[in-house]
């Protein structure tokens, strides 16, 4: 109702014949027609989530290295049946012609540009995004302050599982104003940083060789990838950082847990101690 | 006309050559092909049991250690002139005196070790531990439990102590190093010490076997593989060695291989019956005599000689003594890898765990993995269920058969293997 009264509208501020035009395609609107336009937006929402859950299904059956890539397939399904219903239905009310699109994509253009500015903008940089893959299903991005695994690439936007578990929805027109940092870019693995704070008075090396050894034993490593150990001194004590790669990065927190306990048992074991930080420098930790 | 004529009579003939696979692709009726298999019947417990005995009782095959001693000789030479040629180049960076052998993390190593030494080893090689090489001792090295870095070295220097050579030279043999380390900070030590203190003295001569997944892995955390210019991969077996291998028990209790199973998939008269089973047999097995053991054990069925037997008659099968499988024949059916059972929680990380030190107590498992006890027993009660893996006394390892399917998925999953 309110697209017919935005419609009836930009009819109103458009050229005459475009005008007449359209008020003539309007006209034809039967109630017929709109029972079957809504079967098809039915057909459409039910083929959309069917294939959806029917690849998301498949990707968590299938070998791994095949999960994302399967899942990445996802929003091409869902755009390509979007599409198809799209060409249908306007097939059915628009009637194709050379005059009529000319004549209806004036006017449905200047209807949007006032009332789905954003929304169009969102799904115009979420085909966009399909292309450039700044991020994808199974990516694990911060955008906004948000940092989680994509779980979803939707039509407007994309949903994020925080590692908090909650599910945050963003807008894809995010991508012509933030910046977007990506973990993993497609593939399984994303590289880890863990941080150990440790006092002035340990031997650097000694705690290198230590942190070597936790991510080579962790379990959920990817021994092909490096390991790397960067050290920082800072007043209050030596920052260690770990860097490395999980096998799944889907195992991300479950990795740095890992990491930490046995890097705990370990500074334990060798009589390692952490720093006593005074309280005006916690806020440089 | 004549040419319509041949080219029919072409047609005729390939149907008929054709025949059993067009049949077995179009018959909806499964009956028709399943019905020569409806007598077999599994194996008799104590036919099972028996044949395992005989199979696992089975030399290490011989053309591993022919392998290995050719092997040997050019690396032992390596060390052996190069010394003479510059004895002050002992103190130098490289001495060429690692040899590596690495096997399929299921096969049978420290047998075809034993079978390799005993064929190098000079004289009356009957006692193991005075096993000699060219005058020089031959240092077997073996712990009932996993050791530290500072039992490594000690065990060394008592066995130096037992037996030495005039020059103070001699020949050391870890048979199975993956049973040497645990994947953890402190049960590395033993590498650390390895790798730093003792490969470097080039006064002994270093015979090291270990899995493909531990090769893999210590390459990777320790550079084993630059302490070593020479390394050993065991050669994957062919049908025909297998065959050869098998051979005795074959024979002893006359196991055919014209299934109907086998006749349906090829259709060649001429076929090699045993020779195709065979060669399948080593591509499901990845030429692994470990594992192509139990996959034959699993295809061998007892089929009733007489048609006229009732079924209760076959159902006594199970209880029948292995002297009396009169009225009875082996067949052998067509190969098959079991499948993946459904794996529960990380259960993949516990089979890597198992691939990379071949046998593992469940302590030294949860060590490995950074976990309690409690939190993978139930991963283990899952696993030794669906027969995945096996518990022998107080060692778990994975079940051979199970070694081809199980890398095919941790490859997929993301492993380093």
């Amino acid at each position: 109702m309110i697209f017919t009264l935005i419609l009836a509208t930009a009819i109103a501020q458009t050229p005459d014949g475009a005008a007449e035009k359209a008020r003539d395609i309007i006209a034809e609107i039967t109630t017929f027609k709109l029972v079957e336009a809504v079967i098809i937006v039915l057909t459409a929402y039910f083929l959309i989530q069917v294939f959806s859950r029917l690849l998301f299904w498949l990707s968590e059956r299938v070998a791994k290295e095949w999960r994302l890539r399967i899942k990445q397939f996802v929003p091409f399904v869902r755009m390509m049946v979007l599409s198809v219903a799209l060409i249908v239905l306007m097939n059915r009310f628009l009637n194709l012609s050379k005059e009529n699109v000319f004549a209806i994509t004036g006017t449905v253009a200047v209807a949007l540009g006032f009332a789905f500015k954003d929304y169009v903008n969102s799904i115009i940089a979420g085909v966009l995004g399909l292309f450039e893959t700044p991020y994808q299903i199974g990516d694990r991005i911060k955008i906004d302050g948000n940092y989680g695994e994509v779980i979803a690439y939707g039509l407007r936007g994309l949903r994020l599982r925080t590692p908090t578990d909650d599910v945050v929805s963003i807008p894809h027109n995010k991508i012509w104003t933030h910046s977007i940092s990506n973990s993993n870019m497609g593939s399984l693995e994303a590289q880890i940083v863990t941080c150990f704070y440790l006092e002035h008075a340990v031997e650097p090396q000694r705690v290198q060789d230590i942190l070597y050894r936790v991510a080579q034993t962790s379990r959920y490593t990817q021994i092909k990838l490096p390991i790397v150990v960067n050290i920082e001194d800072k007043v209050w004590g030596t920052l260690f950082t770990l860097k490395c790669y999980p096998i799944d990065a889907r195992y991300e927190f479950q990795y740095k847990t890992d990491l930490t306990l046995r890097a705990k048992q370990t500074f334990k074991d060798c009589g390692i101690s952490y720093p006593h930080m005074p309280v005006p420098y916690m806020k440089d930790a | 006309m004549a040419k319509v004529s041949s080219l029919l009579t072409s047609l005729q003939t390939w149907l008929l050559q054709r025949r059993r696979s067009l049949i077995a692709w179009f018959s909806t009726d499964q009956k028709e092909n399943s019905l020569p298999e409806e007598s077999l019947k599994q194996l008799p417990s104590a036919l099972r049991r028996r044949l395992m005995q005989q199979l696992k009782h089975l030399p290490s095959h011989p053309d591993h250690a022919d392998q290995l001693k050719t092997d040997f000789r050019q690396a032992f030479q390596a060390w052996h002139s190069r010394q003479r040629s510059s004895p002050d180049d002992w103190e130098g960076d490289h001495h060429d005196n690692v040899w590596i052998i690495v096997s399929p993390s299921v096969a049978n190593l420290p047998d075809v070790m034993g079978v390799f030494l005993k064929a190098i080893a000079d004289g009356d090689a009957q006692d193991e531990a005075a096993l000699s090489h060219q005058g020089l001792p031959l240092q077997l090295v073996r712990w009932s439990t996993r050791p530290d870095g500072k039992s490594l070295s000690k065990e060394l220097q008592q066995q130096e102590n037992k037996f030495s050579s005039t020059d103070g030279r001699r020949i050391v043999v870890i048979p199975c190093l993956e049973q040497c380390f645990l994947r953890s900070v402190s049960g590395l030590e033993v590498i650390d010490c390895l790798t730093q203190d003792l490969l470097s003295d080039p006064s002994r001569f270093w015979i090291i076997g270990l899995g493909q997944v531990s090769w893999r892995y210590l390459q990777a955390i320790s550079a084993l593989d630059h302490y070593s210019d020479r390394t050993t991969h065991l050669e994957e077996l062919s049908g025909e060695q297998l065959s050869n291998w098998i051979d005795p028990v074959i024979s002893e209790l006359s196991i055919e291989f014209q299934s109907s199973l086998l006749r349906s998939q090829f259709t060649s008269q001429n076929l090699d019956w045993k020779t195709k089973y065979f060669s399948i047999l080593a591509d499901e097995a990845k030429g692994v005599d470990t594992v192509a053991v139990q996959l034959f054990l699993n295809t061998l069925q007892v089929i009733n000689d007489d048609d006229h037997r009732g079924d209760d008659q076959a159902t006594q099968l199970n209880d029948l003594e292995t002297d009396k499988l009169q009225g009875y024949k082996i067949h052998a059916k067509l190969p098959e890898r079991p499948g993946m059972p459904k794996l529960m929680g990380e259960s993949e990380y516990l089979l890597y765990s198992l691939l990379l030190h071949r046998t593992l107590t469940r302590q030294e498992l949860a060590d490995s993995l950074g976990m309690t006890l409690r939190q993978i027993i139930p991963w283990i009660q899952s696993l030794r269920q669906a027969g995945v893996i096996e518990q022998q006394g107080q060692t778990l390892t994975l079940n051979p058969i199970y070694y081809p399917t199980v890398c095919t998925k941790l490859e997929g999953d993301n492993f380093s293997l």
